[in-house]
């Protein structure tokens, strides 16, 4: 059984233009036992707002949201919200986001917005909490006096490293990291991966891990998740999706990725990221694919398997139906 | 440390704006001629008595002018008025700067004495009553319907209320005072039009505390009617601006309670500047509340103020008198200063 599980699931914005397709029929699953799925895309694929449909914290404007997720078995999508506040966040999933930057409140000291949640839910007793944040610190690459100072005081890498030692205080069984180095220079950026790597190898965390960073992605994940104009693109072991790409964007995206070595200079993808308010007809991607053909611009496709556990969404990969 | 001397400077910052206020206060009543004409309007008035009675012992009509004359000249030079402002006021700042306020020409307390202080210090009850109760008043409408409004930001209520606050933010305090008389005392006759007390006032220390109330509700609601809306509106833009910070929809996302993130992370984050506009509307309405004493003849500071400026003219009262209401601002400000390392945490470390 998968560790999560994610079925059809929809969130559309309402706007003055009609329903913007922010995650438009997302399925994928996350195995477990410290399985790290990442989950690439452009800005505006619907990467972020696919972490605000799973944690159940979408913003005000919905015009759909359904689906089903499955974590550990249990269907999480339609439960009263109080259990799902109390059981499930932070409990089962923690996330991790892009801005940590800005990520803490600015007048509470880092230790007790680190504990806020153990502390509200009286699971830890006033004189222990100096020894699990230290320890929780700790994980993460900090020293002991982070725990007295304020968010200003920190730099913006110590800040996401608080920021995952927040996500780790109830021990959750997986872990969302939204971009979650995409604000920090490079050199920062590493010691934030190795910190991953050790939560991944040594305590067997199970991530979600989205970025636009494809190179990040193959350092730390299992499998890939390509999404696009909020659907699934391809889906496949790491191995598969970046050393074999199925789809015409996964390889115009990888062939964008800038090579020290060789002479060929990186390709990019030509044109602009499709209007969620208004997708284009057919398949979304068509009006920027170099192999398009006639059916593309008329009708969606759906997943083709082109391999055990490999999906592309491409006509090429499979038959159109004989009457379209 | 730092913190001591950040406080210091602050306090520092502050003596030079009462004295700026002093200075201002000293030229515009000398340089105008105000205080000349003030002073002779009350030798001019001493003499008018003296003459009735000197006149009873010295015939000689010669005689008696020379005699008044002479009593002119020696009030002249006991008043100052033999030298020119600019030597005879800087004494008197500093004079009120030792807070020593001197003794009123003109104006005097309700038992007779002539102590600036004893007249000012007779009044500051009154207008603290009025202050404080407009104040807390509303910092408590203020904070529920702001945060109200920040909940639903763009709701029929929010747009009702955001009208308001601009058109109380226009209205002139003394003009809706006058108003609220005309609807309250004069046609629906429930509550008087001005006044502390009832004539004759009623028997007993509580009747008469409720008399109190009765004839402060006006002048409280009139003060609450034109602070609220400009308050309003800044609590709820600042609490909507922390709402949709990032931190907010973290906390959110760990599970807390919604009790906690409101009060935690929003409106514990939103105090500092909900905090300020709270003590600078009060010190705004330190002016409102002269013309809203005057209108509603409260005896306190305010009402004071007016007489000394357009009633009996009296030029120690004015001094004192701004001398406290600088003195009142620069208190608040500095409770503000304080308030501020308590609160934010980013300012104790500059």
């Amino acid at each position: 059984m998968a560790l999560l599980e994610v079925r059809e699931l929809v969130l559309h914005y309402a706007s003055e233009r009609g329903p913007v397709k922010a995650v438009d029929s997302v399925s994928f699953e996350v195995r477990g036992e410290g399985e790290a799925l990442g989950i690439i895309g452009e800005t505006g694929s619907g990467k972020s707002s696919l972490v605000r449909a799973l944690m159940r914290i979408p913003p005000g404007n919905i015009d759909t949201y359904s689906g089903e997720v499955i974590l550990k078995g249990k269907e999480i999508i339609h439960i009263p919200e109080e259990e799902f506040r109390r059981e499930i966040r932070w409990k089962q999933i923690a996330v991790v986001f892009q801005g940590a930057m800005n990520g803490f409140n600015p007048v509470i000291r880092m230790g007790d917005q680190i504990l806020e949640r153990m502390v509200e839910e009286r699971a830890i007793i006033p004189e222990k909490r100096r020894e699990v944040a230290v320890e929780l610190l700790k994980k993460v690459g900090l020293s002991e006096d982070t725990f007295f100072r304020y968010p200003h005081e920190l730099s913006g890498g110590m800040k996401q490293r608080a920021a995952i030692a927040m996500a780790l205080s109830l021990n959750p069984s997986l872990l969302i990291l939204d971009e979650p180095t995409s604000a920090l220079d490079v050199s920062i950026q590493a010691q934030i991966m190795n910190v991953l790597k050790q939560l991944k190898w040594d305590m067997g965390l199970s991530m979600l891990f989205i970025t636009h960073d494809i190179a990040l992605a193959s350092d730390l994940c299992d499998r890939i998740v390509v999404m696009y104009s909020g659907q699934l693109r391809e889906y496949g072991s790491a191995e598969q999706v970046l050393l074999d790409p199925q789809d015409p964007y996964t390889r115009e995206l990888l062939s964008s990725i800038p090579r020290l070595h060789g002479k060929a200079s990186p390709h990019f993808v030509t044109g602009a990221p499709p209007d969620p308010a208004e997708p284009p007809q057919g398949c979304r991607f068509h009006p920027r694919c170099p192999e398009k053909y006639e059916i593309c611009t008329r009708k969606d496709p759906p997943l083709f398997a082109t391999d055990d556990g490999h999906y592309a969404r491409c006509w090429l990969k499979g038959k159109p139906p004989e009457k379209g | 440390m730092s913190l001591l001397r950040t406080l210091l400077v602050r306090g520092l910052t502050m003596l030079g704006v009462l004295l700026a206020v002093q200075i201002l206060v000293v030229v515009c009543l000398g340089a105008t001629g105000y205080s000349d004409r003030m002073l002779q309007a009350v030798i001019s008035e001493q003499l008018r008595g003296m003459r009735s009675s000197l006149a009873q012992t010295i015939r000689d009509p010669a005689r008696l002018e020379e005699a008044l004359e002479a009593h002119r000249e020696e009030l002249e030079s006991s008043y100052g008025l033999d030298r020119p402002w600019f030597a005879r006021m800087p004494g008197m700042v500093a004079r009120v700067f030792k807070l020593d306020l001197g003794e009123a020409h003109t104006l005097r307390s309700s038992d007779g004495s002539n102590r600036v202080a004893d007249i000012v210090l007779e009044r500051i009850p009154a207008t603290m009553l009025l202050l404080t109760s407009a104040m807390v008043i509303t910092a408590g409408i203020g904070i529920l319907i702001g945060v109200k409004l920040a909940t639903h930001p763009g709701s029929p209520l929010d747009r009702v209320v955001s009208g308001f606050s601009a058109v109380s933010f226009a209205l002139p305090t003394w003009w809706v005072g006058i108003l609220l008389i005309l609807i309250f005392s004069f046609r629906l006759g429930i509550l008087p039009t001005g006044g502390m007390y009832s004539v004759p006032p009623p028997d007993g220390g509580f009747a008469r505390f409720m008399d109190l109330l009765y004839h402060a509700l006006l002048p409280i609601f009139t003060l609450v009617l034109a602070s609220l809306g400009p308050y309003v509106y800044v609590i709820r833009t600042m609490t909507l601006n922390i709402a949709q910070a990032e931190h907010v929809t973290i906390a959110r996302a760990k599970g807390l309670s919604e009790r906690t993130v409101s009060g935690r992370h929003i409106l514990r984050v939103a105090a500092p500047p909900i905090v300020t506009s709270l003590i600078l509307g009060l010190a705004g309405t330190l002016g409102g509340s002269i013309l809203v004493e005057t209108v509603f003849n409260w005896r306190g500071m305010g009402r004071l103020y007016y007489e000394a400026i357009a009633g009996t003219p009296d030029e120690m009262v004015i001094v004192a008198l701004t001398f406290i209401y600088t003195l009142i601002y620069i208190l608040a400000r500095m409770v503000l200063e304080v308030l501020y390392v308590i609160l934010d945490p980013r300012v104790r470390y500059g």
